[in-house]
């Protein structure tokens, strides 16, 4: 059923009285060339409308004809070798000055593992009148990278972009009946009516309380491609073992998988859009809410991406401290993952659930005497961290890791040999390299099917260059290979966190530059400079030039990204969440046909998914 | 009237309503159910009779295994409550009734005729249905029997076996359940 | 009296051993908690009384005054009829154990060992038909692991029941325990039992192979729509269950009621199986907090390919012995 109601329009906001003449603009075009823009410029020619670098990536923008082309040659091209598509999104460029450009575009991101190299491919959209206004339509790459179907259809949900050839167009995110798409610039920030009624008036209330209405049995709309012969189980919203609110509708025949269709969203709320009318240092406090199980790695990602954009340079105490929470948090999350993993595989007696979360429990004590809060930290912000470590905080880290890997040895006593274990583990949820990387997975999913890459070592970020630590993988592509992985990846933490603590220098645990980073408290009672920089910041927030930038960190679950498009002002134009739960989560109906329904739970908890970030 | 007469006749009523349930209910579980019944209060009589073994041999092989293995079958095949085609056929209706009737003649003289001349083997089993009594029995004067029927499901029980193995790769465990609607 | 002999002695014993029963099973659930709690460093019940000793009332009081919801969509008579069913058995299967010298619960008859059989055998109804009345995917597929998984284990089983039955030549639980056994019987008889643990483990749906009710794929299982008291029948059938098979354990592997002193004062009987009974369940506890859980498929090839084997050997042996060292 349409909504039928009448939003309230607000004209999207952008504080244009405080914001210099030249602002909104668009992005410059890429500057300079590289070996693969080059390469890319012979092949294609013409229909490369500008090639090179910008903001240190390499950016591609191409004819929306030769789209699928560029990819396929992308992909099979041996000097190029781009394996994987990371994301997928798009910019509605509406409130910018385009003077009769696109106003839609897709914004891809093409990975070499092989090369270490990142590209940003970016096409306009055709647009189709039609409908309520224009349709925007662009070639789907499904048929290339098999990753793309579900970053497709969240771009088609959230911003209405079509996608031609894309096998299974429907909506994700959002309510099958929603009114429009919410990323597109005129859609209504807030303020629509709520689609049900709450009256007194509402028939349903007289009978309320004084008996259960009738059940009417319906029986309910089944996924495209399953088929009522076999047994359809509806797996969550409420289910004990899908990690929150995910939806699965599982058809089974007997005890045997068919098919698997994830029913998402049920989580969602708008980060992105929220992203878009928050100035640049407000939306930190958002990241904490994606991926609730790592906070710390989320405010890092954040902070990262738009430092890169201002310029920043990072105090080395910062980044060290920096490194200190994304590690703690990475050993926090995989605590988190490894207690319920085992309380989904063993049963809700296993003690191992209570060893973990007792561990755990030490990490988010240490995040609150750091700031002050346990799971919504926001430590890191812009230009630096929230606070200075406080003095106790070292000592009893350092009793924390001199601990851990007792500890960590405990937990594999318990299971890692056992039978029942391995029995339950061992060639479940397999996927070969190929696949991992068509499919677009990050973080253990891709090492755990022998690709050895972490964005720490090959793309270092934070001074991650400086430590010394090793990348796990294993090449049987299991849920037993993933499990050794995130094991040993809690150990590699361990091991950084001993050498970040070692060398934790003295300085500036913020930078200096006022125009970014507020000034100490101590200095506004002294300083009008400091007063004026603390006012400005505060109303205003700082300007970021404009332009666009991806970057990607390793959190504990595989690759964060953070797509911002800037159009000079105090807040993001674009702001995309690439969470690495929701690709991952894509290889839950590839990995679990065929096998039985005790596995599809297996592999949800291989999988290691936050809805908060699935759904963001 | 003694005890154990008002005894069997409770018991015996009971067990005559559970069989009429059995083919009278639509439902197939409720039918299983009605058969579950009637073998318990069978094992009950049994148990009036000294026969304790025979009794805990019924609970063992009929309760316990075969009206499990029929209320498996009912839930894998969905139990449809709905099916009358057995009905709308007439000549199965007329056989079955010929055939019960003939049963039932066949019992009734073998019961009256054993009545009317007690055997001495009868006698000396009615003096113990211990499992002693039975096992002796069994392992002597009917090892033949007995062995032939030992053979005969080692046949039924790899024939089973050659059936069941054709399905492998398939899918193993539970066959196919369909969707309990 | 003929009559007080026959009906109102059996029927008051019969009523105090359910009582018995019936506490045992309350603070079983304490006990099973307080340990679960030890063993993964939590503190457990401690609220309501002294070491939160009142907690079963409470969850009883509970229990009790939960609203009785029937769903639309089952069959209505076999869905109320099935937590009935489920602990009957758990209860019956005491009649013939024995507490004390020379005094069995209910009765001491000379088919003690077909009667844990036939028990055993009929335990899986509750749940099977508690699944199928359910008419839910979830339950239906908990029935259909337990019913086939309990019909797997009672195979093994009853070989051990067997082998133990020829070695002690009657079948009668009283003359079990009160027979004396050879040294060499007493090893041979342990060297069982951790395989019957393993089957006792099976038959009572307990973890780890708790997979008809495995809350994490089947939600509940077979109880997924069944609320109030009429969950707390299954819980009660499930504990009972439990008490009732480390009963039987204690008294076919380990002597039952017997101790020192235990044949001059009587009462020290039913103190020496509490105790043996107590360990057991510890064995219990210890095993769910401890040790994961197979797969439904890999349960049943466990049995079907290595238990069933076993005792069909171990019950050869049994019988060698039974017939050249007795």
């Amino acid at each position: 059923m349409p909504l039928d109601v009448a939003p309230v329009i607000r004209s999207y906001e952008t504080q244009r009285t405080l914001n210099p003449p030249g602002i909104p603009a668009l992005a410059p075009m890429p500057t300079g060339e590289t070996d693969d823009t080059r390469r890319l410029c012979e092949r294609f020619g013409r229909d490369i409308v500008a090639a090179g670098l910008h903001y240190g990536n390499q950016v591609v923008f191409v004819e929306p004809a030769q789209l699928k082309a560029l990819a396929t040659f992308l992909r099979d091209d041996a000097e190029l070798n781009y394996e994987t598509l990371i994301d997928v999104t798009s910019v509605d460029r509406s409130q910018l000055p385009l003077n009769g450009g696109a106003r839609f575009q897709t914004v891809y991101q093409f990975r070499s593992y092989s090369r270490n190299r990142h590209l940003t491919v970016v096409a306009d959209c055709k647009t189709e009148p039609g409908g309520n206004g224009e349709l925007p339509h662009i070639d789907s790459l499904t048929g290339v990278y098999r990753g793309a179907e579900w970053p497709e259809r969240e771009v088609y949900d959230l911003m209405g972009i079509r996608f031609d050839g894309h096998p299974d167009l429907r909506r994700i995110l959002m309510p099958k009946s929603w009114p429009n798409h919410p990323l597109q610039k005129q859609a209504p920030l807030g303020g629509e009516e709520v689609p049900f009624t709450f009256t007194w008036d509402d028939p349903e209330f007289e009978t309320l309380g004084s008996q259960i209405l009738p059940a009417e049995s319906a029986a309910p709309d089944l996924p495209p491609g399953m088929s009522r012969q076999n047994m359809v189980i509806n797996m969550g919203p409420h289910h004990p073992s899908t990690h929150g609110v995910l939806r699965l509708v599982v058809e089974m025949d007997g005890e045997r998988i068919v098919s698997i269709d994830p029913d998402l969203g049920f989580l969602h709320s708008g980060f992105e859009k929220t992203g878009e009318n928050k100035r640049y240092k407000d939306f930190v406090y958002y990241t904490d809410r994606m991926d609730y199980l790592s906070a710390m790695s989320n405010n890092l990602g954040y902070c990262l991406t738009i430092e890169h954009m201002l310029g920043l340079e990072i105090p080395e105490r910062a980044q060290v401290i920096r490194v200190i929470m994304a590690e703690m948090q990475r050993i926090a999350s995989h605590l988190f993952w490894l207690a319920t993993h085992v309380l989904d595989v063993s049963g809700t007696g296993m003690s191992l659930l209570m060893y973990a979360t007792r561990e755990r429990e030490r990490i988010l004590d240490l995040f609150e005497m750091a700031c002050g809060a346990r799971l919504t930290v926001s430590y890191i912000r812009i230009g630096g961290v929230w606070q200075d470590l406080p003095d106790a905080f070292i000592t009893e880290l350092k009793d924390f890791l001199r601990v851990m890997p007792e500890k960590i040895n405990e937990y594999e006593a318990l299971i890692t040999e056992a039978p029942l274990w391995q029995e339950r583990l061992t060639g479940i949820g397999h996927i070969s390299a190929d696949d991992a990387l068509a499919m677009g997975l990050t973080g253990p999913m891709l090492r755990g099917s022998g690709i050895d890459w972490d964005l720490r070592r090959d793309r270092p970020y934070c001074g991650y260059e400086s430590y010394e630590f090793e990348v796990p993988t294993s090449d049987s592509g299991d849920c037993y290979g993933r499990f050794n992985i995130r094991m040993e990846e809690m150990r590699q933490s361990v091991r950084i966190l001993e050498q970040a603590v070692g060398n934790l220098p003295s300085g500036l645990y913020k930078s200096n530059n006022r125009k970014v980073a507020l000034p100490p408290r101590a200095e506004l009672d002294v300083s009008m400079e400091a007063l004026i920089h603390h006012f400005k910041l505060m109303t205003e927030g700082f300007h970021v030039s404009p332009g666009f930038f991806y970057n990607g960190i390793e959190n504990s679950k595989g690759e964060l990204g953070f797509y911002v498009y800037s159009d000079g002002s105090a807040k993001p134009y674009r702001l995309h969440v690439h969470g690495p739960s929701f690709n991952n989560l894509y290889a839950i109906d590839h990995i679990s046909r065929g096998e039985m329904l005790s596995d599809v739970v297996t592999n949800i908890g291989s999988i290691d998914i936050v809805l908060g970030e699935v759904d963001r | 009237m003694s005890w154990s007469l008002l005894f069997f006749l409770l018991v015996g009523a009971v067990s005559l309503a559970a069989a009429l349930g059995v083919v009278t209910s639509r439902q197939p579980v409720h039918s299983a159910l009605f058969l579950l019944t009637n073998f318990a209060t069978l094992a009950v009589l049994y148990i009036t009779l000294d026969a304790q073994f025979l009794a805990a041999a019924q609970v063992i092989v009929y309760a316990g295994g075969i009206v499990i293995l029929i209320l498996f079958v009912i839930m894998l095949i969905g139990g449809d409550t709905n099916d009358f085609s057995a009905a709308q056929r007439a000549w199965s209706r007329t056989v079955g009734m010929a055939l019960g009737i003939i049963l039932l003649l066949v019992i009734s003289y073998s019961a009256l005729s054993r009545m009317m001349a007690p055997s001495e083997d009868t006698a000396a089993l009615l003096q113990g249905g211990t499992p002693e009594a039975v096992g002796i029995e069994l392992f002597t004067k009917y090892i033949l029997p007995f062995e032939l029927v030992a053979l005969l499901l080692l046949v039924a029980l790899i024939g089973a076996l050659v059936l069941g193995r054709q399905q492998e790769g398939a899918s193993e465990g539970i066959p196919s359940v369909k969707a309990n609607e | 009296m003929d009559w007080l002999q026959l009906l109102v002695f059996p029927a008051i014993r019969a009523l105090i051993l359910i009582f018995v029963l019936l506490t045992g099973f309350a603070y079983l659930t304490w006990y099973e908690r307080k340990l679960l709690a030890r063993f993964q460093v939590r503190y457990g019940p401690n609220r309501a009384g002294k070491f939160g000793l009142l907690q079963p009332a409470a969850d009883a009081v509970k229990a009790f005054f939960k609203e009785e919801i029937i769903p639309n969509h089952v069959d209505k008579p076999v869905y109320l009829l099935a937590p009935a069913l489920a602990l009957v058995p758990a209860l019956i299967i005491w009649a013939v154990i024995p507490i004390a010298k020379g005094t069995p619960a209910i009765a001491d008859v000379n088919i003690g060992f077909l009667w844990i059989l036939a028990v055993a055998g009929i335990e899986s109804y509750g749940i099977i038909l508690a699944g199928w009345s359910s008419n839910n995917n979830y339950s239906l597929l908990g029935a259909l692991r337990s019913s086939a998984q309990m019909v797997s284990y009672e195979l093994p089983l009853g070989l051990f029941l067997v082998s133990i039955l020829m070695l002690a030549g009657s079948f009668s639980l009283v003359d079990l325990v009160e027979g004396s056994r050879q040294w060499w019987e007493w090893i041979w008889l342990w060297l069982a039992f951790p395989f019957f643990f393993i089957c006792i483990l099976a038959e009572t749906n307990r973890s780890p192979f708790d997979l008809p009710e495995t809350e994490n794929e089947l939600v509940a299982g077979f109880q997924t729509e069944y609320g109030g008291m009429k969950f707390a029948l299954f819980f009660i059938a499930e504990y009972v269950n439990m008490i009732s098979t480390s009963a039987i354990m204690a008294t076919l592997f380990f002597g039952g009621w017997k101790g020192p002193f235990a044949e001059q004062y009587i009462w020290l009987g039913p103190v020496y199986l509490l105790i043996k009974v107590l360990i057991l369940l510890f064995l219990f506890i210890w095993v769910r907090a401890s040790i994961g859980r197979p797969r439904y498929d890999q349960l049943m090839k466990f049995c079907w390919q290595f238990m069933l084997p076993l005792g069909l050997v171990y019950v050869s042996i049994s019988a060698v012995l039974a017939v050249f060292l007795k």
